[in-house]
């Protein structure tokens, strides 16, 4: 299928979330978060390798991650990005979120980490691709929300940042 | 054909040498105090290995302070990155006996 309106430009594209009622919304929350995410990621690491003494370059992660952003951007701009299956949830970024953790998997030389980077690229695409709250739905739980996708998945993000801290902070 | 010896560099295969090299290959960057626990090393033989390394551009040293303590920080150069690879060649060379079939 192959829209021709686009009324919010290549924000519409971004992201994904064409059938969202304010895909630019959407965009911008993305163009916003994950940036942000990713300085905050290197900040986080460049203080845990002052304390402990030793730190991996997280560059790679870091330029990965922006690169695939960037890539995303330009690709909604010259309108590349049509709509399919991974392309109207409003997820799509999860994805490069996804591989810029097998980067810093890499980086840190941690089998754990590419585990969790494999789990959450599954996870990544089932939200893609499913609307994930028909699971909730199912079991009695009314979640009419599209967003509830991008709360499981932030929240097994966040969950994980959270043990990670927590083993690391015990070594 | 030149024995595997022959590739081994002195200023590298000294053995704590050796283990600030692999220690500063594996990280963008390591501190003078955990290179000092990871190596069983007093402050006075750090100083003179990492002097060693320093001279040959093996490796780059900063100091500088985390918050009023003063931290010295060593990165691995290219060059020491390269020597670091042919130290390891030829060990590996060494070990798999190629040299003597």
């Amino acid at each position: 299928m192959l829209l021709s309106f686009r009324p919010y430009g290549w924000l519409t594209w971004f992201a994904g979330g064409f059938f969202l009622r304010d895909p630019a919304v959407v965009s911008v929350y993305w163009l916003v978060a994950l940036p942000a995410g990713y300085v905050l990621s290197a900040l986080y690491y460049r203080r845990r390798a002052d304390a402990r003494g030793i730190g991996g370059s997280v560059w790679p992660y870091a330029l990965t991650g922006v690169g695939l952003l960037g890539f995303l951007v330009v690709a909604s701009m010259v309108g590349r990005l049509q709509p399919g299956d991974l392309f109207v949830r409003g997820l799509t970024p999860l994805l490069t979120i996804a591989l810029g953790l097998f980067v810093l998997a890499w980086v840190e030389r941690s089998f754990a980490l590419g585990l969790f980077a494999a789990a959450f690229l599954t996870l990544a695409l089932v939200v893609n691709l499913y609307d994930i709250e028909n699971l909730f739905q199912r079991v009695g739980m009314g979640v009419p929300v599209p967003a509830i996708s991008l709360m499981v998945s932030g929240s097994v993000l966040l969950l994980a940042g959270v043990l990670s801290w927590n083993v690391s902070r015990r070594r | 054909m030149s024995h595997p010896i022959q590739h081994l560099e002195d200023v590298v295969h000294q053995r704590f040498r050796l283990g600030i090299l692999v220690v500063a290959e594996e990280a963008s960057r390591v501190e003078f105090g955990f290179l000092k626990d990871a190596l069983g090393l007093t402050d006075g033989n750090l100083s003179r290995h990492l002097q060693v390394l320093e001279q040959a551009g093996y490796v780059d040293i900063q100091k500088g302070y985390r918050g009023r303590r003063p931290r010295t920080w060593i990165r691995i150069t290219k060059a020491g990155r390269r020597a670091l690879t042919r130290e390891l060649n030829a060990l590996q060379e060494l070990l798999s006996g190629s040299v003597t079939r």
